[in-house]
């Protein structure tokens, strides 16, 4: 046995809810947005539903908010709010799960739910579907309940119901039963519903009543299931909604932890946990997450947390793997103080079915990898292991890099390609720049002393003058000179904020 | 003709050697079927002429600042990304400047931000070990040599045994010879002027060139060979 809960014009009871005194008045639902009760100011939004009130004045959905207004000069425009919609099939699907564990989340304002293995359901459905009426009521949503031996019909006997209707057994003749229901009823989408329309198709009967091989050789499969949906005669199991596993867990210590084996021991014992749940819901891990809370020293300097995604480079759930990661960055964490509170999470996505390459890959081992660059990051600092990105400004001496990540493997760069020409000599940077000091003539330099590096300059170019950023406080400006020395080495010099720094060797 | 004593001598230990531990001489019977490795080109003729398959350890030794080891650096790795794969370059004093590489071969290098010598040998250490990469880079030219003498000749034969059994060439750049057991040490020491700057670098890297201060091949190195051969 089925039930059906249908809360008619779902849209517009949710945003009129809040709002009894639009109860007895003509109100219609725009399709737009933001805010629940909002007068319109453009004429322009179609109207997708109305109530009673509304319907009676003539105003009807698809036409707009100015043919409505002409319609029905009183008629109150609200907006829609998809947040309230969403709470309140939220709490619809509650209702639902606080009866039976076995409900479909069917649509916007429409739950079904099944019954299967409850004895003496008919006698049941009474009170059931008065409680369910009642708890919806008390939150201002207006519903109807059903009761049929299958999901699609209960759902369409719903709306029917005023507001409740059982039917033990499907009716007789279940065409004619469901004949007076508006096609939109039956969800198709808009080229459907614009079709079925425009062949004067408006009521499941008139429907019904053409030939369904004719349907179906005009709309295809789904016109034929559409014509069944409309007989009653869909039969369907329903996609029962599951509460979702949590791929996290977290614990607060009763006395802080100042040591890294505990966190490591309770690391392990949490991976373990949560790769199985990944494993019974046939996913992998992506990134862990990895949350550390420090004791507070009352130091407003002092970092309240420690937050980390590590990234595994090929999805998986090895518990032994995710560990190593895990260490090899705790390891590397210098904790200002003792650790009140720990959450370690696992990113879940569907396990990678794309085939690899047949012969070697870019990365033997990508996991192996991850682990690499982790102990990598460990020894010298995140911010100093990564690809380097290229740079997006003209200021010199900008760096940025980004995590390693495996790219497309394998194909050579064509050499054939149209790549800019490079020219001249790399140049190896002196981080930070050294200090120097240049002995000019006649307005050529003819001396460097930058301690290890000085001589007497035999040639030179420049100045070149580079500025930008001057619309900004943080505006720069330089000059450069490259300078050969009498040792053959090629320099390149700075002057910038009154000083001079050998910025770079040449060659 | 007599064989010099201290050549006469390594011929008896191996002689020895091979008597003593046989199954370490001992041919695979799939050896004569193996193909010989393939020698990766870098399209460096100072290089290339040299074989360098993979697994090798090859010093560059740059005696002054503007010598053209650094023309020769960013030559091989340009090379080494254009063939699709991925290189590691630790950078000893973190002087690589991104601009120096065409931005497309970019995001196939791993950045390694090095300040210290151990730091790059523990690096190199975990990259070589690693054996995801094929190429490797030192690039130590920038720190002191005081700093690289101090380094114990079992790094490097560390690093050399895990760049063989990893099949990874391991490329450093040094101010001076520091590298022990190197299968290539090359001395470039190339007159550069300013007019460089303006040349296109596939230019100045062909016409680079490199002086072979020790080449090995398998068994003796290559000095040893050319004795005996007179010897004999």
């Amino acid at each position: 046995m089925f039930t059906a809960l249908v809360i008619p014009d779902f849209a517009l009871q949710v945003a009129s809810c809040h709002h009894g005194e639009m109860r007895d008045r003509p109100v219609a639902l725009l399709e737009e947005s933001p805010g629940s009760a909002v007068i319109i100011q453009r004429g322009k939004a179609p109207v997708l539903q109305c109530n009673a009130a509304a319907r009676m004045c003539g105003v009807a959905s698809g036409m707009t908010a100015s043919q409505a207004q002409a319609r029905c000069p009183h008629v109150h425009l609200i907006y829609r709010d998809p947040a309230a919609e969403r709470a309140a099939q939220m709490k619809l699907l509650d209702l639902a799960a606080s009866h039976t564990p076995d409900y479909e989340d069917t649509a916007p304002g429409v739950v079904c739910m099944d019954w299967l293995g409850l004895r003496d359901m008919q006698r049941r459905a009474c009170g059931l579907a008065g409680e369910m009426l009642a708890e919806l009521r008390g939150r201002g949503l207006e519903a109807k309940f059903a009761l049929a031996p299958n999901p699609d019909l209960a759902v369409l006997a719903a709306h029917l119901a005023d507001p409740t209707l059982l039917l033990p057994e499907a009716p007789e003749d279940v065409r004619a039963f469901l004949a007076p229901l508006p096609v939109e009823v039956l969800m198709p989408d808009e080229e459907k519903l614009a079709l079925l329309r425009l062949w004067g198709v408006r009521t499941l009967g008139a429907l019904t009543a053409l030939k369904r091989a004719e349907i179906a050789r005009r709309l295809g499969r789904d016109g034929a299931e559409l014509w069944d949906h409309a007989a009653g005669r869909r039969q369907r199991l329903l996609q029962l909604v599951r509460p979702q596993p949590i791929f996290s867990q977290s614990i607060e210590f009763d006395h802080p932890v100042q040591q890294t084996e505990p966190l490591l021991f309770l690391c392990r014992r949490f991976l373990e946990t949560l790769c199985a749940r990944l494993e019974g819901a046939w996913l992998v891990a992506r990134e862990i997450r990895l949350r550390l809370d420090f004791e507070n020293l009352h130091d407003p300097l002092q970092p309240k947390l420690h937050e980390r995604a590590l990234r595994i480079a090929e999805p998986c759930r090895d518990v032994d793997l995710l560990f190593r990661l895990v260490q090899t960055h705790l390891e590397g964490v210098t904790a200002p103080s003792s650790v009140t509170a720990m959450t370690l999470g696992l990113e879940p996505v569907r396990p990678n079915t794309h085939q690899t390459q047949l012969f070697e890959g870019s990365l033997r081992d990508p996991n192996r990898f991850a682990e690499t660059l982790a102990q990598l990051e460990a020894a010298l600092g995140p911010e100093r292991v990564g690809i380097p990105l290229p740079a997006t400004t003209h200021e010199p001496g900008v760096i940025a890099l980004e995590p390693f990540e495996e790219k497309e493997a394998g194909e050579p760069v064509a050499g054939t390609r149209r790549e800019p020409l490079m020219l001249g000599l790399p140049v190896r940077c002196f981080r930070p720049p050294r200090q120097a000091r240049v002995v000019f003539s006649k307005g050529r330099p003819v001396h460097l002393d930058a301690g290890e590096i000085q001589g007497r300059v035999l040639d030179d170019r420049g100045p070149w003058l580079l500025s930008g950023h001057w619309w900004e406080p943080g505006a720069w400006s330089r000059r450069e000179w490259d300078v050969h020395l009498s040792d053959g080495t090629l320099c390149k010099l700075v002057f910038e904020h009154g000083e001079w720094s050998l910025e770079g060797v040449w060659g | 003709m007599s064989t010099p004593p201290i050549a006469a001598k390594i011929i008896e230990l191996r002689a020895q050697l091979k008597t003593q531990f046989p199954e370490a001489h001992a041919e695979s019977r799939f050896r004569q079927m193996e193909e010989p490795p393939v020698v990766p080109k870098f399209g460096l003729p100072c290089l290339d002429q040299h074989a360098v398959p993979p697994g090798s350890v090859v010093e560059i030794v740059g005696p002054r600042w503007s010598c053209g080891s650094g023309l020769l650096l960013a030559g091989v790795l340009e090379a080494a990304l254009r063939q699709g794969g991925y290189a590691a370059l630790v950078d000893g004093r973190d002087a690589f400047d991104p601009q120096s590489l065409p931005a497309d071969l970019l995001q196939r290098l791993l950045w390694v931000r090095c300040r210290k010598v151990e730091q790059v040998t523990r690096c190199a250490d975990l990259l070589l070990r690693d054996g995801n990469l094929p190429l490797v880079i030192a690039d130590l030219q920038l720190n002191a040599a005081r700093d690289l003498q101090r380094v114990p000749g079992s790094t490097w034969f560390r690093l050399r045994a895990l760049a063989e059994s990893r099949g990874a060439c391991f490329f450093a750049f040094t101010p001076c010879q520091t590298v022990a057991g190197v299968r290539l040490r090359l001395l470039v020491d190339q007159r550069l002027g300013l007019d460089a700057l303006d040349r296109p670098r596939l230019d100045l890297v062909r016409s680079l060139q490199a002086m072979t201060m020790i080449e090995r091949h398998r068994g003796l190195d290559s000095t040893a060979e050319a004795r005996l051969a007179k010897a004999g």
